[in-house]
């Protein structure tokens, strides 16, 4: 009862603050324009896919995916802040377990890396890149999956680097390749072999094909092999997470 | 803990990091309800005691009980029965002052009934008034204090800790919190472990414990450490200033920053506190 009244206010917090830094919201609202309209438009020609849809259509989910690495990683950011300030050393001293303290930093960033996905995705349409209305409810299923699983990378990340500046460098050093090799960009198959065995790793890819199935109805893999990697990849991250925190606190 | 037990027992406490001693086989009691000064010089191991004291950090040897329970082996029943103020505030300067004592009554599980009532009481006894619904970052550095004091006493703990709570704060300001804190005492009984660098502050202590290089160099009530300077040195007059100097010498410590950072790459590496 009291971790979850722990969670709630952890939650709460994060939100608040969320809904008070505008920065958020301006940075998940120009994403879509910058690639969708200068990239997606751009490439339109180039790019004569085997999708038969447009590029800009093809790179959506990819754009959603970017909102979920680049948000995500940055929840870690502010574990990083409230250490440097202070604050986390009033919920540390807190009669509370550690685990509630790492689940409710961890579900907080997880909703506000959603409600940045739900953002692009709702703005998609006004620059030409059409979305089903009843498409949203099941990505935004997946995106809070794949949101959680950043989130949780991100929280190991910050429980070993204690400076912004480490905390940073290595967040770009993670969330590029992540970016860059979860096909995101361009199908798997027109890869060469190596590079598609790199993009085969990356649990990423599986969260972008879930949502380019979901979204344009496009897929490489099965969904329920899609959701089996991101949420396995979920829980894998979040319980080192709550292990590193667990070890450090 | 029953009524005579002290408020905090500190037996032959160490800590040390690697090569590095910041307390040694440091030994004190402070009886229930009573105002203890912890005095020092910067580096002298304070901030490592109170760290300990807290649950932050684990003793290298010997122990502490703070409220009758043991900091390692029962830390959650220590927090839940102490309030601290650190040495640099730690509020969340985002959100409201009224914002920053829900989420303390949530975390602290403040019963809900009493919630609402226990929050207007700690605005009104520190005086915050209706700058309480204003984002935290427009206050002024006393404003923060008054919030962080007003906090703390949401969840009613029997031991508050005080870390230089005044530095780096004006006269006014400083003269406003002790008359805030002195209410609060005579209202609460509560046991208050302060360290100060303004020993004009500790004067009516009950009791008095001077540190320095992390070991206990004289322990009494301010009047019995007056007594005990040589008649040549207290003009007359004795301050405590007058005592501290003398027992910890002239000279300024040129080992301030060294040591205190030493204290905060250990404890990161341990990962603890920061």
């Amino acid at each position: 009862m009291r971790s979850l009244e722990t969670i709630y206010a952890l939650c709460k917090r994060e939100l608040l603050r969320f809904s008070r830094e505008r920065s958020a919201l301006y940075a998940s609202l120009a994403r879509p324009v910058l690639w969708l309209i200068f990239l997606g438009s751009g490439m339109h020609n180039a790019f004569r896919g085997q999708t038969g849809v447009p590029y800009a259509a093809y790179l959506l989910p990819g754009v959603v995916a970017m909102t979920v690495l680049f948000s995500g990683l940055f929840a870690g950011v502010s574990t990083v802040w409230d250490r440097e300030f202070g604050f986390l050393k009033e919920v540390l001293i807190a009669p509370v377990s550690r685990l509630s303290i790492v689940l409710g930093k961890g579900l907080a960033g997880t909703l506000t890396t959603t409600l940045q996905a739900l953002l692009t995705l709702l703005f998609a349409p006004l620059v030409g890149v059409p979305v089903r209305l009843g498409a949203i409810a099941p990505a935004l299923g997946i995106v809070f999956l794949a949101s959680a699983s950043v989130v949780g990378l991100a929280l190991c990340i910050a429980a070993r680097l204690k400076t912004f500046e480490g905390f940073s460098n290595l967040a770009n050093l993670v969330a590029l390749p992540l970016f860059f090799l979860s096909g995101s960009m361009y199908p798997v198959d027109d890869a060469p072999p190596w590079l598609a065995a790199l993009i085969r790793l990356n649990p990423i890819t599986y969260a972008v094909d879930a949502l380019r199935q979901v979204l344009i109805g496009v897929g490489h893999y099965g969904m329920g092999l899609d959701l089996l990697v991101v949420g396995g990849f979920a829980l894998l991250t979040v319980g080192v997470a709550v292990a590193s925190f667990k070890r450090a606190y | 803990m029953s009524r005579d037990d002290p408020a905090i027992v500190c037996d032959h406490l160490s800590v040390r990091f690697r090569d590095f001693v910041a307390v040694d086989d440091l030994s004190f009691e402070v009886p229930r309800c009573s105002l203890f000064g912890f005095l020092g010089p910067n580096g002298a191991g304070k901030s490592t005691t109170v760290s300990v004291l807290c649950t932050l950090l684990a003793p290298s040897s010997g122990g502490a009980r703070v409220a009758g329970f043991d900091v390692a082996k029962a830390p959650d029943q220590v927090r839940a029965r102490i309030g601290v103020l650190f040495q640099d505030p730690c509020v969340d300067d985002r959100l409201t002052g009224l914002e920053n004592l829900e989420l303390h009554a949530l975390v602290y599980g403040v019963p809900r009934a009493e919630r609402k009532q226990r929050m207007a009481q700690a605005v009104e006894l520190t005086g915050l008034g209706a700058s309480v619904n204003n984002i935290v970052r427009s206050y002024s550095g006393g404003m923060r204090r008054r919030l962080e004091l007003a906090r703390v006493l949401l969840h009613r703990p029997e031991v508050l800790f005080l870390d230089e709570p005044t530095a780096g704060l004006d006269p006014q300001t400083r003269r406003n919190f002790w008359q805030h804190l002195s209410e609060l005492r005579q209202q609460r009984g509560m046991t208050v472990f302060l360290t100060t660098h303004y020993l004009e502050e500790v004067e009516d202590a009950d009791a008095v414990t001077i540190v320095d290089r992390g070991k206990a160099v004289a322990q009494g009530s301010p009047s019995e450490l007056k007594a005990r300077l040589p008649p040549e040195l207290s003009h007359g007059k004795a301050a405590l200033e007058d005592v501290f100097v003398h027992l910890t010498g002239a000279s300024i410590r040129e080992e301030e920053a060294s040591s205190r950072d030493h204290v905060r790459r250990e404890v990161q590496r341990r990962g603890r506190l920061r």
